[in-house]
């Protein structure tokens, strides 16, 4: 998918939220009783954006995604006058998996005698979507993607989507992913094992931490004198038709390439690469492949940097990723966090930002331009 | 933005009423229900309930060795569009360039429920039971079996999903991300589900009665329907046999309650109205509705309110589908796209069966039993949790399947 920079002024991000996390000790999964470091966000705002009647019978990734959207709206300052034209957006991979977890546990634990109707409420994957509709009351359409680590991107093509057809006004992009021992047991633990030994082999190279996030997006039909930053090009998809993709650093340069041109730019005229490089050897080992290609089609070094030692790992990291990108733009300048080590000066001004993600499960591109 | 005209090239379903389309219409043609007492799992409390559930082997029907239930009926449903589309002989290229967007809510949560079991009761755990826990399994089997390296998405949007994903794919197309679409939803059983639904006191034992007068619940359901959809021009240039289109679609939310839908309907009607609109189409051009009716007072008193609404006093014929198949969750509204679709291809309206006493305060009266009738145009309504709408208009002008 591609907004193109020549056809239209792209889609303008409005407004961003993001729960902020930190790294806490948690349990690591439910096959092993140990503890592990891993982002954690903080329920303290929660408790100060979400009324008490509301959040009493919401599930965790329920409470955080309604901060995050009111962090968004309250930063677009947008209020819509027909909230039967905004649509909600929501990529999760996983959705509540502490909610399912609760109702399945309670009705093995008493066969079945007492079940928990609320837990099975939340349970359901689009639960997070309908409370954004219904908190804010956005009565337009009403999207849930579940798609593993492309579940936002996936997301905010709809979104874009809808706005370039017009079927919407304003959409409320959000990715929402919890950190649970239950999550860490359906993906993630051989993958942190197997980054783990990684990290015993190559001891500078750091190490994955899982996490999770909440972040959201007011999004509108740029015009052409909006100031704000703006989605000039997105793309997303599956590596191939297979489930463990052969990533070839040349086809994702080009997937690159394809994506700043639908935007009427080259690929020396974006000031940063924003990557999705996590801390695992294998991956990382990728990112740097598909950067030394993307440099040499650009025939001058590309800065790039990363955003998953802020935030951890998870589905919908990249929500996180595109809130780094927008502040970036909306600076005109990288924040120095950014930054690889080993980058040139991070004080450059900048005005197109490119966000890249690779996993085997797919890939995107996002191209956020002043 | 102008959008293609997208063309219903081949159709997959599987369902308790069998392994084919085919098998479901003639089903419906003799009025037998799918219906059954549950044989996939034991359930010390809800076990009772008539549930729609798929018989047979699923490994075997669907070639898949691994992967969740939820995937090897998906797998199954999609092989069979594929190849009534007479895409079997594709080139890797062209399936490079094919895409899949799936309906999905339970995923593998069967297995994820034994791996759950397991830990509640101490005993040693199998990760391997959580290898296709994700709603995304699906979709990548799928892909993975066919070859398909296209768009690639999973939507959940609880009991609308299957229409959503059509609605999704057709958006898809329309943006050029690929030139064919494999579409549609797929759900297996799951004691989740199940003993979800019977605690919000939704469940009808004996089986549901849409849009009847007592209607006391819903019926659970399993099964997939997937619709190979592409460009009109594609279809034509490919000389496949275009079997029905997909007119336009609509879609809202409430904005109301996690699970009631808003007393008034108005959320359906908007999502009816905006099809009608994506359709170019006005409410006297519709020739039957499908309806959600999943035959719970609260969703069969909103659509009916909805449509009564919409249609006035002579709205055209109405049916549920809903005792035959059972709620099959994120496959419904794919496999009642594929009904509508059969229903212009035979011009036959299908009835509502269940239904003994009509409800006389919805307005109109449900179609009994199948009728033939001169059918042009019919809307697939879908409601889900979350007040979740989606209405998908169907048409056969330009196509050349019918009989």
């Amino acid at each position: 998918m591609a907004v193109s920079g020549s056809a239209s002024n792209g889609v303008a991000v409005l407004g961003c939220g993001v729960v902020p996390s930190g790294i806490e000790m948690v349990r690591e999964s439910m096959l092993r009783h140990e503890d592990m470091p891993a982002f954690v966000c903080s329920t303290e705002l929660c408790g100060r954006l979400i009324p008490a009647a509301t959040a009493r019978r919401l599930g965790r990734v329920h409470k955080m995604a309604l901060a995050a959207a009111k962090l968004a709206i309250d930063d677009s300052g947008v209020r819509p006058a027909d909230p039967a034209r905004v649509a909600v957006s929501v990529g999760t991979g996983l959705g509540s998996q502490t909610e399912t977890a609760d109702f399945l546990e309670n009705m093995i634990r008493r066969d079945e005698a007492e079940p928990k109707p609320a837990r099975f409420v939340n349970s359901v994957h689009n639960s997070v979507a309908s409370q954004l509709a219904i908190c804010s009351g956005f009565g337009g359409e009403n999207h849930t993607f579940t798609h593993q680590s492309i579940s936002f991107e996936l997301a905010l093509w709809q979104a874009v989507h809808l706005l370039r057809s017009g079927r919407a006004d304003y959409v409320l992009a959000c990715g929402a992913d919890e950190l649970s021992p239950y999550l860490l047991s359906l993906t993630l633990s051989y993958r942190w094992r197997h980054s783990a030994r990684q990290a015993a082999d190559a001891p500078d190279e750091g190490k994955r931490v899982p996490g999770e996030g909440y972040a959201a997006f007011i999004l509108a039909k740029a015009g052409p004198d909006s100031r704000a930053a703006r989605i000039a090009a997105l793309r997303v998809g599956p590596i191939n038709a297979g489930n463990r993709p052969i990533l070839n650093p040349r086809h994702e340069a080009d997937f690159i390439d394809k994506t700043v041109r639908t935007a009427g730019l080259s690929i020396g005229e974006v000031d940063f690469v924003l990557t999705g490089i996590s801390g695992d050897a294998h991956e990382d080992a990728v990112y740097g492949d598909v950067l030394n290609a993307v440099t040499a089609a650009a025939g001058r070094p590309v800065r790039y940097g990363r955003y998953k030692h802020l935030c951890g790992d998870y589905c919908t990291a990249s929500a996180f990723g595109l809130a780094a990108a927008v502040r970036a733009v909306r600076e005109g300048r990288v924040p120095q966090e950014l930054g690889l080590p080993s980058n040139a000066s991070m004080e450059r001004p900048v005005s197109n930002v490119l966000l890249y993600n690779v996993s085997r499960m797919g890939h995107s591109a996002c191209l956020v331009t002043q | 933005m102008n959008r293609p005209r997208i063309a219903i090239t081949g159709m997959g379903m599987v369902s308790a009423l069998g392994w084919s389309a085919d098998d479901a219409w003639s089903a419906m043609e003799a009025e037998r229900s799918g219906l059954q007492p549950l044989g996939l799992f034991a359930s010390p409390r809800c076990g009772h309930v008539l549930v729609g559930e798929v018989r047979g082997d699923c490994a075997r029907r669907s070639g898949l060795r691994g992967g969740s239930r939820s995937d090897r009926l998906a797998v199954f449903a999609a092989r069979s569009a594929f190849e009534q589309a007479g895409l079997a002989s594709l080139t890797e290229d062209g399936r490079g360039e094919t895409g899949v967007v799936l309906g999905a809510c339970t995923g593998g949560m069967l297995d994820t429920e034994c791996f759950v079991e397991d830990y509640v009761k101490g005993r040693k755990l199998d990760a391997r039971l959580l290898r296709h826990h994700e709603c995304a399994s699906s979709a990548n089997a799928i892909a993975r079996e066919l070859g398909l390296g296209g768009f690639r998405a999973t939507v959940s949007t609880a009991c609308s999903s299957g229409a959503m994903a059509v609605a999704v794919a057709c958006d898809a197309l329309a943006d050029g991300e690929a030139r064919v679409m494999l579409a549609g939803g797929a759900d297996s059983l799951t004691r989740l589900t199940l003993n979800g639904f019977c605690s919000l006191l939704n469940v009808d034992p004996g089986g549901c009665r849409p849009f009847d007068a007592n209607r006391n619940g819903m019926s659970l359901g399993e099964g997939a329907g997937m619709l190979v959809l592409e460009t009109e021009e594609s279809a034509r240039a490919r000389g496949a046999r275009v079997l029905a289109f997909i007119g336009g679609y609509g879609s809202t939310c409430d904005a109301h309650h996690t699970t009631a839908p808003a007393p008034d309907g108005l959320g359906v009607f908007n999502a009816m109205r905006l099809a009608l609109e994506s359709a170019g189409m006005a409410p006297a051009d519709v020739d039957y509705i499908n309806a959600h009716g999943t035959g719970t007072r609260e969703n069969d008193a909103a659509e009916g309110a909805a449509i009564a609404r919409m249609f006035g006093a002579d709205p055209p014929p109405v049916s549920s589908t809903k005792r035959f198949f059972g709620h099959t969750l994120a496959a419904a509204g794919a496999i009642e796209i594929i009904v509508c679709a059969l229903a212009l291809m035979n011009q036959k309206v299908p009835g509502n069966l269940g239904m003994a006493t009509p409800d006389a305060s919805l307005g109109f009266t449900p179609v009994q039993r199948m009728a033939p009738a001169s059918l042009r145009v019919a809307m697939s309504n879908s409601l889900g949790f979350g007040g979740n709408n989606c209405s998908v208009i169907i048409c056969r002008d330009g196509g050349e399947g019918w009989t």
